[in-house]
């Protein structure tokens, strides 16, 4: 059988002491008119002289202060402390409703004063049910425990949230009679949320509080922070609890004995706190891109851990995000290292508590990388997006970027260290893949399904090039028709026209001119070799003439007798007289050379 | 009057085209400039808007295709490769973002292997688009007419000699090149290739929808065109199973 509640007394409290030296007060923030309560100081290892009483207004006082002291000495794992408090009590008597403030008390202890906080305690109007455990003269014992004398309640503080908003939900019993004990305890199952218990008492700590006119004592028995995962209504469910309460025995009593000694029954009782909805709003559209469900309010700080290293050591970045929100369910930042880094995954270090209904604190991740080249590199600023419930917007931070300067790793550098060729080398990784950029050059516009193939262009550039083609031919056919003509004309004619020329140079012969004898022969002996070849004047040479001539198959002898005759004309044109007799032996060798090369060129 | 009229006819007309190109080279640069700035909506209507106006180009149906890709719409993108591969039947950065883009797809078609005659005739043909192919035979033709001319002509027997065998080659040349042209062209602007825009399709072994499925196949998923029937289409996956599709769910490239 579990038993987790004890009921312990208030005044009894004291007993929790902490190392350090402190002064507290301790009294009832609800009671009824009429009622006796305590008022107690406690100065916990504080060496002190005097006590600077309170100022009390609205109540009575009975007695007081009344001061006890307690030594207390315990031996943990053979480590001896030892406290001592030193407390004062006040017996006060409530006597007219209203809210009343108890002053600050004050002891000086090392030459420094210590004050309590002024105490506001509520005086009620006392009623026929108000009921109290420690109260002797209960009027209402009845074995019937009702729903109104013991409950439980969930409270949470916000009903309406977006979604990761946190928010608190509190389970609290509420009591007037003599709860000794729980059993069979059902805490809420809280689906659609995330859920961390902040408060979970080892033993249960009971408060008086003003219900609706009434005194209960109330605990808390557990405390969450919910982050809503999930949109929409959200129902949280009924938790249950088996309250053993104690009863007064209401029968007569069956002896003398009974009369003095109060008997109690136990009454089980289940109390079940109602089921709770939470509307749950999902967050406004326009996330920006690097926002991934942060709620709540955040700064962002980045920083490496070295500035400098060199190539192949390790370096951390570290990447802080602190505020209130969500935080312990932040997810991993993106971050950009230069493609060259290797990069690890990112340790992380969660600094948050719950406080206050929310979390806050720091969450730290730590990016470990390995700089595979030297250089300087700027790693990208990181960009952090998240919801800020107070504004209603979005919010991005945006880190500035870190810059690393990497130097060569010293195998690489020193002239000692024995380097290998090659083993630096890796192969070039492929990182993504992507299409290829956009062709941003002006391009060259055409019709669309228009095709210069079988257009009418094509045709007609097609037949214009044959028939230029075709009036080409026939251009050059006709001039090469005209042009053979003249050769073939002079072909057959040179033979004629060098006979008149040889006649010519005969008659001059004879009427002894010497000169233009000479001219007319290589007139003769010129004109007659260039019609047959079909040369222009200009085209006249000997070297073209016998490189031609041979070209045609004709005596090489015979070429070099006429090639001779020609020379020796041009000389005796410039020469002194040779004598009849060589003159006339020349024109038979120009008659016989021409007759040969008539019969050489058939 | 009238050769007043006709005058001004002309200049309008020349003023308005020159306007007209004025309009399409600034929707251009906006449009990469938008690309630039990753704003693809505003560069894709852009570029439509060329597209629509009767211009084209390999490179804008290309940059068309690379804007859907950052849209993450896949089937379009490779529609758009495919129309500027038409275009430029060689041009490697096309063919390379067609590559990614089909890498994309859900489905892989291993196409039937063709005779590796018919593979290097279709290899060469895709050299230059068919513009060019019809340019080229015009100057080889220009060529070897002018060769066929010398030999004619030509004085000397060697020069005409040489002059003959060039411009056999020559021809031999032309006529290959003015085939490829006309081959080019007939790829370039046959209807039958089309590409499947629905997320999910069904080929059927009859036209309407009581045919029985035979295959699902997925966006951006080339198929030939066989027939077509009403609002069905029969289609060859490039792997040569056939069927029946409704004529909705594919876009022909052209």
């Amino acid at each position: 059988m579990k038993r987790i509640l004890l009921l312990i007394l208030s005044a009894l409290s004291f007993l929790q002491v902490n190392a350090q030296g402190q002064f507290t007060v301790e009294v009832p923030n609800v009671v009824a008119t009429g009622e006796r309560f305590r008022l107690v100081f406690t100065a916990t290892d504080l060496p002190h002289e005097g006590f600077n009483p309170p100022k009390i207004d609205g109540f009575l006082v009975l007695a007081g202060p009344t001061t006890s002291t307690m030594n207390r000495m315990e031996y943990i794992n053979g480590r001896r402390t030892q406290s001592r408090s030193i407390s004062y009590t006040y017996i006060l008597e409530a006597i007219t409703t209203g809210k009343y403030t108890i002053g600050e008390a004050s002891v000086v202890s090392d030459d420094v004063t210590y004050r309590t906080q002024p105490m506001t305690v509520e005086v009620i109007q006392r009623t026929s049910a108000t009921t109290r455990p420690e109260q002797e003269e209960s009027t209402t014992a009845t074995t019937e425990v009702s729903d109104k004398d013991v409950f439980l309640r969930l409270t949470i503080n916000k009903r309406k949230v977006v979604k990761g908003e946190p928010l608190t939900a509190t389970l609290r019993l509420y009591t007037r009679v003599n709860v000794a004990g729980a059993e069979d305890i059902r805490f809420p199952t809280f689906n659609g949320f995330w859920s961390q218990e902040v408060y979970a008492p080892q033993q249960i700590e009971w408060q008086r509080e003003n219900v609706e006119g009434e005194i209960y004592q109330v605990a808390t028995l557990r405390s969450y922070v919910l982050l809503p995962q999930q949109t929409g209504e959200i129902r949280i469910d009924p938790s249950e609890i088996v309250c053993v309460i104690q009863v007064r025995n209401t029968r007569r009593a069956q002896s003398l004995l009974d009369e003095f000694f109060d008997t109690y029954q136990t009454v089980r009782k289940r109390v079940i706190a109602p089921a709770v909805t939470v509307r749950v709003s999902d967050l406004p559209a326009g996330a920006p891109p690097s926002f991934s469900g942060a709620v709540g309010k955040f700064s962002l700080r980045t920083e490496m851990s070295k500035d400098s290293i060199r190539s192949h050591d390790a370096v951390s970045m570290f990447v802080t995000i602190t505020g209130e929100g969500n935080i312990n369910l932040l997810e991993v930042p993106r971050v950009q290292f230069p493609p060259d880094f290797e990069v690890y995954d990112a340790r992380i270090t969660d600094n948050s508590r719950s406080a206050g209904g929310t979390f806050s604190g720091s969450k730290i991740f730590e990016y470990p990388v390995i700089p595979r080249s030297h250089g300087e590199f700027t790693i990208e600023p990181v960009v952090f997006s998240y919801y800020d419930i107070e504004a209603g917007h979005y919010k991005t931070l945006r880190s500035s970027p870190l810059t690393i300067k990497v130097g060569r790793s010293p195998e690489t550098l020193g002239p000692g260290v024995p380097f290998t060729l090659g083993t630096h080398r890796r192969s070039v990784e492929s990182l993504a893949q992507d299409v290829r950029y956009i062709y941003v050059a002006m391009p060259s516009w055409r019709t669309k399904g228009k095709y210069f193939t079988g257009s009418v262009f094509y045709f007609i550039l097609l037949s214009g090039i044959f028939a230029v083609t075709g009036g080409l031919y026939l251009l050059l056919e006709k001039r090469r028709v005209r042009r053979s003509d003249v050769i073939r004309v002079r072909n057959s004619k040179a033979n004629k026209v060098a006979r008149t020329r040889l006649k010519k140079a005969g008659m001059l012969l004879k009427q002894q001119l010497f000169e233009g004898y000479y001219e007319e022969l290589h007139r003769a002996l010129w004109g007659y070799i260039a019609d047959k070849l079909a040369l222009s004047q200009a085209d006249c040479s000997r070297e073209k003439v016998t490189e031609m001539l041979t070209g045609r198959d004709v005596d090489e002898d015979l070429i070099k007798d006429y090639t001779g005759l020609i020379e020796s004309c041009e000389f005796a044109r410039y020469a002194p007289d040779p004598g009849q007799m060589e003159k006339e032996r020349i024109f038979e060798k120009a008659v016989t050379a021409i007759s040969k090369m008539e019969q050489a060129l058939k | 009057m009238k050769r007043i009229i006709i005058y001004v006819v002309f200049c309008f007309a020349a003023l308005l085209t020159a306007r007209s190109q004025d309009a399409t080279d600034s929707l251009w640069n906006n449009a990469n400039s938008h690309y630039a700035d990753a704003q693809y909506q505003e560069a894709l209507d852009d570029y439509r808007e060329i597209e629509q106006s009767g211009k084209e180009s390999a490179a804008l149906y290309y940059n068309i295709g690379n804007t859907y890709y950052q849209m993450r719409y896949i089937a379009y993108a490779i529609l758009y490769y495919e129309k500027a591969l038409r275009l430029e039947p060689n041009n490697q950065d096309i063919m390379y973002n067609l590559e990614i883009a089909r890498e994309q797809c859900t489905d892989r078609i291993e196409p039937v292997p063709t005779f590796f005659v018919a593979d290097w005739i279709r290899k060469s043909h895709q050299l230059m688009s068919s513009d060019m192919w019809a340019i080229v035979s015009v100057i080889l033709l220009i060529l070897a007419l002018t060769f066929f001319l010398l030999f004619l002509f030509a004085r000397y027997v060697k020069f005409r000699k040489a002059a003959f065998i060039l411009s056999v080659i020559i021809f031999l040349f032309a006529g290959v090149s003015t085939a490829f042209a006309w081959q080019s062209r007939k790829q370039a602007i046959r209807r039958d290739i089309a590409i499947v825009l629905a997320p999910v399709s069904s080929v059927k072994s009859a036209p309407g929808s009581q045919g029985k499925d035979l295959l699902v196949i997925h966006e951006g998923t080339k198929v030939r065109v066989v027939e077509q029937m009403g609002e069905w289409a029969r289609i060859e996956l490039e792997d040569g199973r056939q069927g029946w599709v409704a004529l909705n769910e594919i876009v022909f490239v052209y």
